[in-house]
Order: structure tokens, then C-alpha cells, then sequence
């Protein structure tokens, strides 16, 4: 059915959450990719007023396709600016033309601190709020506003090249999940733990990014890429497509009721054919 | 007995504390009255759970805390329940001042009440904790039994957890020289007050998610270590205190 519409659908596509808004399941469709996504704030977060903690973005370009996922540290000074500060300056970074390295991205995470630091001072404490409340926002600014991200870029073989490639990098405990031909793929090196994030006041904290990359053929092959925060935990144990549907739907049916999430959740799901 | 709820605004986590306020708190520790001790250490726990209750620049009501203190009388120095955003407002806690006796039964008998009154409107919320700090033998009656109550009680979290804070320079065999670096008091530790042997019969099992936020702090607690500690020095209490506010949050 897909291919029958294929000419029909756009080529590009670019989505960013607002940390204030409630975005229900969506799935869009480019003549390359088929893009699904869902993303909320906790109840708390909505009833405090406050921003979300997280921030997702994804774009396609053809045959091109770029994202990030980032779940700022509560325990740090604002995780909601944490994390869109840094979500959007990867995002950027990797919508620009370049070839993606480690080196490259921890060069260019490393030379975000300063603005980063710069910002967070900037940032206004309210007037109002209680002394034992400022000192303590005070303390946290002083140690910086922390993040943990994962983001990626995939390059479709046919972007005029004979290979396609999939490069992926990240912090934290992002969920980074991928199927080829409906078999789950691991990811190695895996390793996802709190402990490692980036910090806008010292950088890396709990050692360097990890980076992935993949290169694939022409093949035939079906490839699915799934990434989520904590949020979305009930999905770790979620093997078959149909499972992760049932809670999909069951955080949809949440969200129409107007009864959200116990944590901050951010869901994407890109597929394609190579 | 999962202890991993976490503690937000929807379910905060509700602490009680129990300071015995008899006369021998006024005794020196390092150079300075148990009781300012205690109280600088249960002001750092408030700093702590305001620390962690903060999201954005907004403090979310992520614990609630009744203060009762206790000489042959209980007092309840906030006046009942109170979320950790109100004790913001308030900027200081109540003054502590030490009287004469030591009669923790009352006190945790009024935990008790405070419990029966709580539980139901909070059973998806953590596992209530309750922190008695003492430096001595109670002088009224024996507290073990209603302690033994109220740790049967609990939701589906757990059972309300029980953590003692014993000032005493001689409940252990050998002093603590490296707080960071202890492993903890365990069943079967020697110890050498009769004080001590009673408190640890109403000492619940520190949960692996408290021990592992104590582990973040640096604190080696080893597993299955209880929730006794024998404040000797100033650290020791204020880690004590600081376990209080362990309960998870995202």
C-alpha cells in the first residue's frame, strides 16, 4: 500500500515539542520514512505550570533523517533548559552538512559549555519565591543545568551513495531500541545509566559519549528505530510491535481523559527500506 | 516491600520525625549541645528534600513532615502535616528547647495516630518513614510494642519504615573513624548499651533504594544494614537525617 502512494508524499518533515504542550500519538509519512511520535509532560509538570523536562525533535530530509531526545536531571538547575538547550544545539549541529565523528561531536559538546554556563546565569530565579527556596536554586546553578540526550542521523543508500549509514550517540538512559526485518537488533556497546550526562558547567560527567554507527546496503531490509525516555518505561519489556501498541494506546486513553503521565515522556519511532 | 515509589507531588512521601528533647540533650558533642546538633542536622534534611523537590524554579510538594518532640509531653511543633513547600515558606524550623524526661512511648504512639490517619488517603504513595532520634533510655514506658505495630503497617509500597538515631558514644565496640567508608549496623553487630539492643529491635532494614541514594551521597552502607545509626559525631547524625529523605524521586 505504501508504495502506491509513495509519490505522493512529501519529502520532508520537521517536528520540535514545545515542553508546555501535550503532543498525542502522530505518525507522518515522507516518501522515505514513516515517522510516529508522542510526547507529554507529567501532571505535575502540567499542574505546576512548569516546562517539561524533556525535549524531542526529529527532521527528514529526503533521504535523510535527523533527531534528538534529550531528559533533563531534575536534581540539577533546570532540567527543562538543560535539555533544550542542548536538544536544539545538537539538533542543529547535525542538520548541518558534515561527516560525524566522535571526536567531532564531543569537540562540539565541549565547546557548548561556555554558552551554556552563560545562559544558565541568566536565567532569572523569581523575586518571590522563599530564601530557603532561592539558596537552594542558587546552589543548583552553581553546579549546572544537566541533560542526558541521545540523537542520530540516517543517511538512506540512495542518497546518491551505494551505502547508507546510521550514526547514533548519547548520554544517559535514553531508551535506544532497533529491529531489522522485525528481529531486534542490540546495541553494542550498550551502555545507558544515569550517571552519564552532559552538564552545561562541567561538561561530561560520568565519562565521554558513547557513538554508534551502522552502515547498511541496498538490501531490502526493513529497518525500525525506536528511542524514548523514562517516562515510557513500561516499553523496556516490549518485544512485539503489538505490545508496545497496547500501551501507546493506553497512554492515549490517558491523555484523552485528561489524566497524563507520572514522569515526563518523550516517544519516536522512525521506520524505512533500505 | 518494593520501596521504589517514587515521591512527587501527585504521591509525596511523608516523614515523621520523633526528637527526644530531654534534659541530657543539652550534654556537649564536639564542642557544641546535642541538640543544636540535631537541629542543624534536621535543618540540612529540609534543605535536602527542598533540593529535591525542586523542578524548574518551582518547589513541588514532594514530601510532606510532622515534627513532634518529645520530653514527658509530645509536641507537635508544626501543628500537623505539613508539605515541604509550606516548611519553605516558614524559613526556619521551630526552635528546639530540651526539658527533662524521655518518654518516647508517647511519642510513637501519636506517630501511630498520625499513621492511622494518613494511610488511607496515601496508598500509592511511598512507604511512610518515621526517624526517631534519642541520646538515651526512655523514661516512660516501653515504646517497642507500639513501634512493632507500626511497623506492620505500610502500603503497597511497603510497611512504614522505622530509622533510629542513637547519640551515644558507646553503643559500638570501636568508634567510626570514616563515616563515608561505614558499613552500617547490622542484626548482627555487637553491641554494648542495652539502649542500643532495644532501638535496634525497632530499626526497620535500610531499603537497596535508600542504600542507593546514600551510595550517590558516598555513603558504603552495606546491604542489609539497618536503619540505626549511633550518632557519635556530627557527621553520623546528620547522615542519619539525610537517610530520612532517601525516598526515591525521579
Amino acid at each position: 500500500m505504501r508504495n502506491k502512494f509513495t509519490r505522493t508524499l512529501p519529502s520532508s518533515f520537521e517536528w520540535t515539542s514545545h515542553q508546555n504542550e501535550v503532543y498525542p500519538l502522530a505518525e507522518k509519512l515522507t516518501s522515505r520514512f514513516t515517522c510516529r511520535y508522542t510526547y507529554s509532560p507529567s501532571d505535575e509538570t502540567l499542574e505546576s505550570g512548569e516546562a517539561s523536562q524533556d525535549y524531542l525533535a526529529v527532521a527528514i530530509e529526503g533521504y535523510s533523517c535527523r533527531f534528538v531526545i534529550c531528559d533533563g536531571v531534575s536534581l540539577s538547575y533546570r532540567g527543562d533548559f538543560a535539555a533544550r538547550f542542548l536538544g536544539s544545539r545538537i539538533f542543529g549541529w547535525l542538520g548541518q552538512p558534515r561527516e560525524l565523528t566522535k571526536e567531532g561531536f564531543e569537540q562540539f559538546l565541549y565547546e557548548l559549555v561556555p554558552e551554556a554556563s552563560e545562559a544558565a546565569d541568566k536565567l532569572e530565579i523569581p523575586s518571590d519565591v522563599p530564601l530557603l527556596l532561592r539558596e537552594v536554586l542558587e546552589e543548583k546553578r552553581s553546579r549546572g543545568a544537566e541533560s542526558m540526550y541521545l540523537c542520530g542521523r540516517i543517511e538512506l543508500p540512495e542518497a546518491g551513495r551505494s551505502r547508507g549509514s546510521l550514526w547514533l550517540a548519547w548520554q544517559g538512559d535514553c531508551r535506544l531500541r532497533r529491529w531489522v526485518d522485525n528481529r531486534e537488533v542490540t546495541i553494542e556497546p550498550g551502555s545507558f545509566v544515569t550517571k552519564e550526562r552532559w552538564s552545561g558547567r562541567q561538561g561530561f560527567i560520568g565519562g565521554s559519549p558513547h557513538v554508534y554507527t551502522k552502515e547498511f546496503l541496498k538490501a531490502d531490509e526493513n529497518h525500525r528505530l525506536m528511542i524514548y525516555t523514562d517516562g515510557f518505561k513500561r516499553l523496556d519489556g516490549c518485544i512485539e510491535p503489538s505490545a508496545i501498541n497496547v500501551i501507546l494506546n493506553q497512554v492515549l486513553i490517558k491523555q484523552a481523559g485528561k489524566a497524563h503521565l507520572e514522569d515526563d515522556a518523550s516517544w519516536l519511532e522512525l521506520a524505512w527500506t533500505t | 516491600m518494593k520501596y521504589t515509589v517514587q515521591a512527587s507531588q501527585r504521591t509525596p512521601a511523608l516523614i515523621i520525625y520523633l526528637i527526644d528533647i530531654s534534659a541530657s540533650m543539652n550534654l556537649l558533642m564536639e564542642g557544641r549541645r546535642r541538640i543544636d546538633i540535631v537541629y542543624d542536622a534536621l535543618s540540612l534534611a529540609v534543605r535536602q528534600m527542598v533540593f529535591r523537590s525542586t523542578k524548574g524554579n518551582r518547589l513541588t510538594p514532594r514530601y510532606r513532615i510532622a515534627l513532634l518532640a518529645y520530653s514527658d509531653e509530645v509536641y507537635d511543633l508544626l501543628g500537623g502535616v505539613k508539605g515541604i513547600d509550606e516548611i519553605a515558606l516558614m524559613g526556619k524550623l521551630p526552635d528546639l528547647t530540651p526539658k527533662r524526661f524521655s518518654d518516647s512511648a508517647k511519642a510513637f504512639a501519636q506517630a501511630e495516630k498520625i499513621l492511622k490517619a494518613e494511610l488511607p488517603e496515601m496508598q500509592d504513595c511511598p512507604a511512610p518513614l518515621i526517624c526517631h532520634m534519642t541520646d538515651g533510655v526512655t523514661t516512660g514506658e516501653d515504646p517497642e510494642p507500639i513501634v512493632k505495630r507500626i511497623m506492620s503497617m505500610g502500603v503497597e509500597d511497603g510497611n512504614v519504615l522505622v530509622e533510629n538515631i542513637f547519640i551515644s558514644d558507646h553503643v559500638l565496640d570501636e568508634p567510626i573513624h570514616e563515616p563515608r567508608r561505614w558499613k552500617g549496623i547490622d542484626r548482627g553487630t555487637v553491641l554494648k548499651e542495652g539502649a542500643g539492643l532495644k532501638l535496634r529491635e525497632m530499626s526497620s532494614v535500610l531499603p537497596e533504594s535508600y542504600r542507593e541514594m546514600l551510595a550517590e551521597a558516598d555513603y558504603q552502607l552495606a546491604p542489609g544494614a539497618l536503619m540505626l545509626l549511633p550518632g557519635n559525631c556530627t557527621e553520623l547524625v546528620s547522615i542519619g537525617f539525610q537517610m530520612s529523605a532517601a525516598t526515591p524521586v525521579r
